[in-house]
C-alpha cells in the first residue's frame, strides 16, 4: 500500500503533463484616439482607407479604392507579401508618409488571426498611426 | 303840510291819464300776430303729438313711459299757453270794442279784424277743450267732463267747415269718444277719397288707425291705395306689439293680431331694420298663422347673417308665395327674392363647401320662379357650385350650355372650367398633355383688352404656369418661359414669380435671384417660400459665382432676398439664411446677433454660418474645427470610395485654409495633406481643384521662405 503522499505527488505530476497551456493572446499595440472631435485629425491627411473582409478560404484585403489582395487561407504568406508590395504602392501613388494615418474596416466575420496579422504586417512596414472603424453594435446584437 | 295835496296831485294824474289808456286800440299787426301765434300753438302741439295719439288709438295706452309723460307735459304746456293767448285776445278785442274814433271801421271793420279775431278766441278755446280732453283721457284716464263734450260738439255743428277740415274734426271726435253710428268710419274713408285732402298722410294715417280699432274689412282698401300709410300703420302695430312681447309670452300675444297686421309689422320692421324688432319677427315667423311672404322675408334678412343656411329656405318660402299671390305690401319681385336667396346660398357656400344642398335648392327655385331670366353669370356660378358639390357631369353641362350659348365674357369663362375640369379627371401623362396643350392654345386666343378677359388669361396663365413647374423639368421650364414671353406683357407678380421659378429650374439661379429681387413685396409674403427655397440652394453653392464678375451684386441680390425671407417667414432656417447672407456681405455683427437668438445645434445648416462668422471675425482655429465637424458630416455624401460631393470639399478646403491661416500653423504639414488629398480622390469640383492648388503653393512658398 503506498503512502498517500506518494498518491498526492503522482496525481500532481500527472495533471502537470497533462495540462493544456492556454497560448498568449495577440497583442495589437494601439493607442486610443483623444477624446473630443477633431482634436488629433484636424489638418492630418485624409487617412487610407483598408476595407478586410472575409469569405470561407479567402481574406480580401482592399487598399484605398485601387488595390486590392487575397490572402488565402493555405499559403497566407503569399498574400502577406503581395499586401506589403501593394499598400508600399498605394502610399507611393498617394504621396503618403507612413505617419499619416490608415484606417481599418473590418467586416464582422473576418477572424481574428487574420486582422492580427494583417495589422502586424502594418506596423511592420513603420505605418504608425492605425485606426480601426468604430461601428455602433445594435442591442440585439450585443445581446447575442 | 304838502302831502295831502301831492296825493291829490297823483290821483289827478292817473285819471287823466287812464281813459287816453283805454282809447288807444291795439295795432292790426299786435292783432294778427297773436290770431296766428295761437294757431301756430295748436298745429305744433297736433303735430308734436300726432303719432302717440295715435298709438294710443291703436293700444289703448302710450306705450312707454316716458312717451306719457312727454305727451303730457306737451299739452300742459299747450293748454296753458292758449289760455295766456285767450286772455290776451279778449283784452284786444274789448280794446277794440271800446274804441270809438272815427278810423275804427278802416283799421278793425272793413278788414275784418273784429270778427277774425272773435273768430280766433272762438276757435282756440275749441283747441282748448280738444287738448283737456285729450289730457283726461291720455294723462288721467278719465272721460272727459260734460262741459268738454259740449263744447267741441260745437266744432262738429259749425257751419262753415270745408269738406277737409270738416271730415278731420269728424276723425278727431271718433278719436275722443268712438264712432257715432255703425257705419260713420265708412263714409268718411268714401267722402276722404273724393276730397282734396285724399293724400293727406296724416288724415290717411287717422283713418287707417280707425279702421284698424272700429271697421278692420276696409282698411285693406285704404292701405292699398297708400304704401306711406301701410308702412306708418306698420310702425304703429310693431312698436305695439314689441312692447307687448316684452311684458307677455308671444303665444298669448298673438292672438289678438291679424295676419294682416303680421305683413304690416314686418314690411315696417324691413324699412326700420329687422335687427332691431328681432324679437317680434321671430314670433312672428313660428307662428303657422303670421307665415306670410312679408313675415318670411323679414325673418330671412334677420337670420341672413347669424343662420344663412335657415335664411335660404325662408327666402325660397317667401319668393314661392310671393309668386303665387303678390303682396303689394311688400315690395319686392318674386324673381328678386329668389335671386337674392341663390347670391346668399352662394356666398355661404363659398365660406363653408359644405353647405352645396342650400345653394342648389335656391338655383332650383330660381330657375323655377325665372326660368328664361337667369344671366350667365349666376349660371357659371351654378356650374362652378355643381362641380365642387361633386355633381361634375351636371357641371360639364351647364358649362357647355354656356359656351354653346354665347361669345360673352362668360363662354370663356366657362371654356376655363371645362379645361381645368378635364384636366382634374385626366389619368394618363399623355391626357393632361393634351389639356395642357390646349390650355396653352386658349390663353393664345384671350387677346381681348376687356377687364374680364384679362382675368381669365391671368388664372389660366397662372394655371398652366403651375403646372408646368410643379413637373421641375427644364423641358416645361422653358415652356413657361416661352408662354411669359409670347403670351403676357404684362410684368409683376405672379408672372415674375413663374418666370423665376422657371429660371431656377433651369440652374441658371443667380438669374432668378436677380428676378426674384425686382418683384419681392416686402409687405405681401406670397413669394416667401420660392424665396427661401432659391436662398438655400444658391447659398449651398454661392462659390460658384465667386470668380464671376458680378458676384457682389449676387450677395447683395442675396442679402436681399434672405431679408424679405426672415421678415415673411421668421424661423431658424431664414434667420440662418439671412445670418448667412450678412456675413457674405461684411456684416458679421448684425450675423453675430441673429445667431445668439438660436439654439446651437449640431447640425450643418448651424455649423456653416457659424464657421463662416469665425473665419470672418479671425478666428480661424475654431473656424478649422466647425469646418472639420461638417466635412465629417459630409464624408457619406457619396458612395464612392475615391469620390467626395461638393460640400465635403468646401468644408475640407474652408479646414485646411482656415488652418494655414491659424497662428503657428504646421504649412508644410497642410501642403502634404493637400498633396494627399489630390492624389487619393478624382474629380475634385470647380473650384475647390483650383483653390486646393493655389492653397498648396502658397502654403509651399511660405515654408521655403520662412525655412530661408
Amino acid at each position: 500500500m503506498a503512502p498517500l503522499i506518494d498518491m498526492i505527488f503522482l496525481l500532481l505530476i500527472f495533471f502537470l503533463v497533462a495540462a493544456k497551456w492556454r497560448p498568449k493572446e495577440d497583442f495589437l499595440p494601439m493607442q486610443l484616439a483623444a477624446a473630443g472631435f477633431g482634436a488629433q485629425s484636424l489638418g492630418k491627411a485624409e487617412p487610407l482607407i483598408i476595407e478586410i473582409t472575409q469569405t470561407d478560404t479567402v481574406c480580401r484585403v482592399r487598399i484605398g479604392p485601387e488595390y486590392a489582395v487575397d490572402i488565402a487561407a493555405e499559403n497566407p504568406e503569399q498574400g502577406f507579401v503581395g499586401l506589403i508590395e501593394k499598400t508600399r504602392q498605394c502610399l507611393l501613388e498617394q504621396k503618403r508618409y507612413v505617419s499619416d494615418p490608415v484606417e481599418i474596416i473590418c467586416a464582422p466575420d473576418v477572424k481574428w488571426e487574420n486582422l492580427a496579422r494583417i495589422y502586424n504586417v502594418f506596423v511592420g512596414m513603420g505605418l504608425t498611426d492605425i485606426t480601426f472603424q468604430m461601428t455602433e453594435v445594435s442591442t440585439d446584437e450585443s445581446a447575442r | 303840510m304838502n302831502r295831502p295835496g301831492n296825493i291829490s296831485r297823483l290821483f289827478a294824474f292817473i285819471f287823466i291819464l287812464a281813459p287816453a289808456s283805454f282809447a288807444n286800440p291795439p295795432a292790426p299787426e299786435s292783432v294778427r300776430e297773436i290770431i296766428s301765434a295761437s294757431k301756430l300753438e295748436w298745429t305744433k302741439f297736433e303735430d308734436e303729438s300726432f303719432m302717440l295719439r295715435m298709438q294710443f288709438i291703436l293700444s289703448g295706452r302710450l306705450l312707454r313711459d316716458r312717451d306719457k309723460s312727454f305727451f303730457c307735459g306737451i299739452a300742459s304746456n299747450a293748454r296753458d299757453q292758449l289760455d295766456r293767448y285767450i286772455n290776451e285776445q279778449q283784452s284786444m278785442l274789448e280794446q277794440i270794442e271800446q274804441y270809438e274814433d272815427a278810423d275804427w271801421e278802416r283799421e278793425y271793420g272793413s278788414t275784418g279784424l273784429w270778427r277774425r279775431l272773435g273768430a280766433a278766441i272762438e276757435e282756440t278755446k275749441l283747441n282748448q277743450a280738444q287738448i283737456d280732453c285729450l289730457y283726461s283721457i291720455i294723462c288721467e284716464n278719465s272721460q272727459p267732463s260734460d262741459i268738454v263734450r259740449q263744447q267741441l260738439f260745437k266744432r262738429k255743428l259749425k257751419s262753415d267747415l270745408g269738406l277737409c277740415e270738416a271730415l278731420k274734426v269728424s276723425m278727431e271726435q271718433i278719436e275722443y269718444f268712438g264712432p257715432s253710428t255703425p257705419n260713420e268710419i265708412n263714409d268718411i274713408a268714401r267722402s276722404l277719397s273724393g276730397s282734396e285732402c285724399k293724400d293727406d298722410p296724416e288724415m290717411l294715417l287717422t283713418l287707417a288707425v280707425l279702421q284698424h280699432k272700429y271697421a278692420p274689412d276696409r282698411l285693406q282698401r285704404t292701405l292699398s291705395g297708400s304704401p306711406q300709410t301701410a308702412i306708418s300703420l306698420g310702425k304703429l302695430l310693431l312698436a305695439d306689439f314689441s312692447s307687448r312681447l316684452s311684458q307677455l309670452p308671444a303665444d298669448v300675444n298673438l292672438e289678438s293680431f291679424s295676419p294682416l297686421d303680421a305683413e304690416l309689422a314686418a314690411v315696417a320692421a324691413l324699412q326700420e331694420g329687422p335687427k332691431l324688432y328681432a324679437g317680434v319677427i321671430k314670433a312672428l315667423a313660428q307662428n303657422e298663422k303670421f307665415q306670410n311672404q312679408a313675415v318670411l322675408y323679414a325673418a330671412a334678412i334677420l337670420y341672413q347673417d347669424s343662420m344663412p343656411q335657415k335664411a335660404v329656405y325662408l327666402m325660397i318660402k317667401a319668393s314661392g308665395s310671393q309668386l303665387l299671390q303678390r303682396d303689394e305690401l311688400l315690395p319686392i319681385a318674386p324673381r328678386q327674392i329668389a335671386e337674392q336667396a341663390f347670391n346668399l346660398a352662394y356666398h355661404t357656400f363659398t365660406q363653408d363647401p359644405n353647405n352645396c344642398q342650400p345653394a342648389i335648392d335656391a338655383f332650383d327655385n330660381y330657375s323655377r320662379i325665372a326660368p328664361e331670366g337667369i344671366d350667365e353669370q349666376t349660371q357659371y356660378l351654378y356650374g362652378n357650385l355643381l362641380y365642387n358639390c361633386s355633381r361634375t357631369g351636371q357641371a360639364v353641362e351647364t358649362f357647355r350650355r354656356l359656351t354653346n350659348q354665347s361669345h360673352s365674357l362668360w363662354h370663356d369663362a366657362a371654356t376655363f372650367e371645362l379645361l381645368k375640369i378635364e384636366l382634374n379627371k385626366s389619368a394618363t401623362p399623355a391626357e393632361v398633355n393634351d389639356v395642357i396643350g390646349r390650355l396653352h392654345d386658349f390663353i393664345l386666343g384671350l387677346t381681348r383688352p376687356e377687364e374680364r378677359e384679362i382675368q381669365i388669361r391671368r388664372q389660366a396663365m397662372s394655371l398652366y404656369c403651375q403646372i408646368l413647374l410643379s413637373r421641375d423639368s427644364s423641358d416645361a421650364a422653358e415652356k413657361v418661359l416661352d408662354i411669359l414671353n409670347t403670351a403676357e406683357p404684362t410684368q409683376g407678380l405672379p408672372y415674375e414669380l413663374y418666370r423665376a421659378q422657371a429660371i431656377k429650374q433651369l440652374g441658371r439661379l443667380e438669374k432668378s435671384v436677380r428676378l426674384l429681387v425686382q418683384v419681392i413685396d416686402f409687405n405681401e409674403g406670397s413669394t416667401a417660400q420660392f424665396a427661401v427655397s432659391l436662398l438655400s440652394e444658391i447659398l449651398d453653392r454661392i462659390e460658384l459665382w465667386q470668380q464671376t464678375g458680378d458676384f457682389s451684386q449676387i450677395l447683395r441680390d442675396c442679402n436681399t432676398i434672405a431679408e424679405f425671407a426672415h421678415k415673411s417667414v421668421r424661423n431658424r432656417q431664414t434667420t440662418l439664411l439671412f445670418a448667412e447672407t450678412l456675413i457674405l456681405n461684411g456684416n458679421p455683427d448684425r450675423a453675430q446677433n441673429l445667431l445668439n437668438t438660436l439654439a446651437e445645434e449640431n447640425d450643418v445648416s448651424w455649423l456653416r454660418p457659424e464657421a463662416r462668422l469665425l473665419t470672418a471675425e479671425d478666428k480661424f482655429e475654431q473656424a478649422a474645427k466647425l469646418w472639420a465637424e461638417i466635412a465629417e458630416m459630409r464624408r457619406n455624401d457619396t458612395a464612392e470610395l475615391n469620390r467626395r460631393s461638393w460640400e465635403w470639399w468646401r468644408a475640407k478646403f474652408y479646414e485646411l485654409d482656415c488652418l494655414a491661416k491659424s497662428p503657428g500653423a504646421d504649412r508644410q504639414n497642410i501642403a502634404h495633406t493637400v498633396e494627399v488629398l489630390q492624389n487619393t480622390y478624382t474629380g475634385i469640383p470647380s473650384p475647390w481643384a483650383q483653390k486646393l492648388e493655389s492653397l498648396k503653393t502658397q502654403l509651399r512658398e511660405t515654408s521655403k521662405s520662412s525655412s530661408q
